[in-house]
């Protein structure tokens, strides 16, 4: 028997804690950025943020181990889900309007794009309004929150395959405006 | 997935078609070696590997900065999970 299992084979409070901290806490950032993808507001996403600790916690002996972050994603998006039908069961959820929301001009790139060695956030807002809001989840999630492409789509609830033909003719389109706007490089497209 | 010969040079049109999966760390290994040193050697395709890795640079700045008081207060909420997890509940809402 190994420390921490009871003779049912059922992990322990102190198993479960490990795992937790393991799997879970490492996490809590992107939870959170997501919670406020979803809801919008402060106080909702840290009261989703708490639900979702609360059933992987209860879940986590289950857990395989494989793709944390992709499986708290599943349970933050289900857990959303299920809290807006509660609500308004005549709501629809629809992953592309929330994750496609554009972020707040946070006003702080007023200078040049070369001497910030990127795209000023002013024009990456203008010519992500262009795209659609499909497109536009898909690169925020990718590019702006950092998610892998299974992570995406299990947020967005469509296949990997989707999410990578998304992203491609996203960032295609994206880069054909900021080229046109003379922010990029012509290249061989 | 068979992406190109692994036997052989990849052709420009080869690279073009996995360069986002590239930029992304989404191309395993074996592949990915192929197309950096394709990259090395060709200036075009150079080119638009440099010009989609500065869209995607641009977007990463757009990621808001945690907030120290925020992260403090989900790091409390995290333990008190730990401490007092409650009544078994549906388990509904978890994948597997």
């Amino acid at each position: 028997m190994t420390e921490g299992t009871d003779p049912t084979g059922i992990p322990e409070e102190p198993d479960r804690a490990a795992l937790f901290r393991r799997w879970v806490m490492p996490e809590l950032e992107l939870l959170h950025a997501m919670a406020m993808r979803l809801t919008r507001n402060p106080h909702d996403a840290e009261d989703l943020v708490q639900d979702t600790l609360l059933k992987a916690h209860r879940a986590i002996d289950r857990f395989d181990g494989r793709y944390p972050r992709a499986w708290l994603l599943t349970i933050l998006r289900n857990t959303h889900i299920n809290r807006i039908r509660k609500k308004s069961p005549q709501l629809a959820f629809d992953p592309d309007a929330l994750f496609g929301q554009l972020p707040a001009d946070q006003g702080r790139d007023t200078v040049a794009d070369d001497a910030l060695d990127r795209i000023a956030d002013p024009t990456m807002v203008a010519a992500l309004s262009r795209l659609s809001a499909a497109h536009r989840s898909v690169l925020a999630l990718v590019d702006i929150d950092g998610l892998s492409y299974l992570e995406a789509a299990e947020l967005l609830d469509v296949p990997i395959g989707t999410v990578m033909s998304r992203l491609h003719r996203a960032r295609t389109r994206l880069r054909g405006i900021l080229e046109r706007g003379g922010h990029v490089r012509k290249g061989l497209s | 997935m068979k992406l190109f010969d692994r036997w052989r040079r990849p052709t420009c049109h080869e690279v073009q078609r996995v360069l986002q999966q590239f930029l992304d760390g989404e191309l395993g290994p074996s592949h990915a070696d192929f197309v950096a040193a394709h990259l090395a050697q060709c200036d075009r395709c150079n080119i638009e590997a440099e010009i989609y890795d500065r869209v995607k640079r641009s977007l990463a700045a757009m990621r808001p900065a945690p907030d120290a008081a925020t992260m403090s207060r989900l790091e409390a909420m995290a333990e008190q999970v730990i401490a007092d997890p409650g009544p078994p509940a549906n388990s509904g809402d978890v994948p597997g």
